[in-house]
């Protein structure tokens, strides 16, 4: 089953980016998000990579059928963004951050 | 078990998440589709784009090539590889045949030749397909250069043309189509028959011109031969009746003077035919002298050069013009040989002493590497020898040269005159010796 660790401490962003090697929209997907949680100063965060071409059964395992996904593990509700991650208010929408201003 | 019906969260968030992966997707930001055997790459919008760009290229490419093949003034055809199915031809090549393009397009290898109405550069005889420019070069690879063939147009002319095919080849060789040009030749065709016809006039003409000038030539040669021939006969002739007739009767007229004379006692009347005696002796020596010029007796009898010595001692004596003569290894030759040679320092001491105006002159014969030389030179005035040679001045007393030409030439030699105005002439003649007829002083 999932390998990646449940546990969720309150508070902190959990990340898991599902991508293509290095693609070109996988390989900004991590740029963005690496540069929204460097906006997160005050918040503890986690980012997990899984390659899809390293390991696709998990992706299938977890119903990720494109990629580049994210899937915000925490805070719940768990949640499911497709492509670049280049509108990163609708990250601050999701995370419930307001705008990132 | 009966499904549990999802929450209206549940379905405001699937909802939500099908409308974020739709997004994406039609944002074209996805990079892969996971599936039950693999990732799938996708690049759709790439993909789109590259499409996008292809359509613009190949667009582009087709309007080049259309306004190519409207504008360009040659012929040119395009056909497909392996068929050989002409897929365009220029509207210069249409309008050139006068044949639209459902005839000459859209054909198979079959057809050209029937369709395209061909022939070989003969404009007669039906090639194969196989043979064709085009067809080669799309079948075989071959680049085929300047090769003529004759294609018929409407209204039954026909056009020779020049070809030039070549395949249309990718970069790892396959062949995909091929290109041929090809211009229509009428013109240069039609100058060169022209031209051809022109030489050959000409050619006819230059013969004509030739055997014309070589029949003037032959006549001219016959004539100067026989007016030699004939002067020779004359002079022989009158010599001979002057010495023969003439010179009887004088005899006889003396020896009656003789008579009378003796008969007659001495008074006025003998001493008168003492006067006739006298002159009767004095015509008798003119006209052997005479004779003796006109057939000069002692070239048979004392050889060439005492004959030529007496001449020169002659004329030097009645003309008063110093005649130095020189002659080294000449003994008898073939009679009209000395002939000749006497016959040619006759006419030009005469001319020396009738035009020049010189005091000197100088002969000389010799024998040199087995040839007889000769040079008459004199010191006198020259005279313009172009006119004389190129035959124009014939009237006016060029016929002596002709002649003594003419004699060089019959004794198989050569003559040559070498005079400016002013400057003197000199006469030159070389006469080959042929064995049978050297008999040299040694």
């Amino acid at each position: 089953m999932n390998k990646i660790s449940q546990e969720k401490p309150s508070g902190k962003k959990v990340f898991r980016l599902y991508v293509t090697g290095n693609e070109p929209h996988s390989v900004r997907a991590e740029e963005n998000l690496r540069k929204f949680c460097a906006s997160l100063t005050k918040e503890f965060h986690e980012i997990e990579i899984v390659d899809v071409l390293k390991s696709y059964k998990l992706a299938i395992e977890n119903k990720i059928l494109l990629t580049p996904a994210l899937v915000i593990l925490s805070p719940e509700p768990e949640a499911t963004l497709y492509g670049d991650l280049r509108d990163k208010d609708e990250l601050f929408r999701i995370l419930g951050l307001g705008e990132d201003k | 078990m009966g499904e549990t019906k999802p929450s209206y969260r549940e379905l405001e968030a699937r909802l939500l998440h099908a409308e974020r992966t739709l997004r994406a997707i039609g944002a074209g930001e996805i990079d892969s589709v996971i599936g039950e055997k693999g990732v799938y790459y996708l690049r759709l919008r790439e993909l789109e784009n590259e499409l996008d760009l292809n359509r613009i290229k190949i667009e582009e490419m087709d309007l080049t090539l259309n306004t190519l093949m409207e504008c360009v003034p040659e012929g040119v055809t395009i056909a497909s590889a392996p068929d050989v199915n002409i897929l365009r031809v220029s509207d210069y090549g249409k309008n050139l045949l006068g044949k639209p393009g459902e005839i000459l397009e859209n054909i198979p290898a079959e057809q050209h030749v029937a369709n395209w109405d061909i022939y070989k550069a003969d404009g007669k005889t039906r090639p194969v397909n196989e043979d064709l420019p085009l067809t080669r070069a799309v079948r075989h690879g071959e680049t085929v250069k300047d090769e003529e063939w004759v294609l018929g147009a409407s209204g039954g002319v026909r056009i020779p043309i020049i070809c030039n095919a070549a395949p249309i080849k990718k970069a790892e060789g396959k062949i995909i189509g091929g290109i041929m040009a090809w211009r229509d030749i009428s013109r240069r065709k039609k100058a060169e028959e022209e031209l051809k016809s022109l030489n050959l006039s000409l050619e006819e003409k230059v013969r004509e011109r030739t055997a014309e000038l070589r029949d003037q030539f032959e006549q001219r040669k016959y004539l100067a031969r026989n007016l030699v021939r004939l002067l020779e006969r004359e002079r022989s002739e009158i010599a001979m009746n002057l010495h023969d007739h003439a010179g009887q009767v004088l005899t006889a007229l003396r020896m009656d003077i003789d008579f009378v004379q003796e008969e007659l006692p001495p008074g006025p009347a003998t001493e008168k035919l003492e006067s006739c005696r006298k002159m009767t002796g004095e015509l008798m020596d003119f006209i052997r002298n005479i004779s003796h010029t006109l057939r000069p007796p002692s070239l048979e009898k004392l050889g060439l050069t005492t004959a030529i010595r007496a001449l020169i001692e002659d004329i030097k004596i009645k003309s008063g013009i110093s005649i130095r003569f020189f002659t080294r290894g000449i003994s008898r030759l073939h009679p009209e040989k000395e002939l000749a040679i006497y016959r040619v320092i006759q006419e030009s001491i005469n001319n020396i002493i009738k035009h020049s105006g010189a005091d000197e002159a100088f002969v000389n014969l010799v024998l040199r590497e087995g040839n007889v030389i000769l040079t008459i030179e004199d010191n006198g005035s020259g005279f313009d020898y172009e006119p004389v040679k190129e035959g124009a001045d014939s009237q006016k007393g060029s016929l002596g040269l002709i002649i003594m030409k003419e004699r060089i030439v019959q004794a198989g030699g050569e003559l040559w005159i070498e005079t400016e105005k002013g400057k003197g002439t000199l006469i030159a003649a070389e006469i080959p010796l042929t064995e049978e007829h050297m008999e040299t002083e040694e």
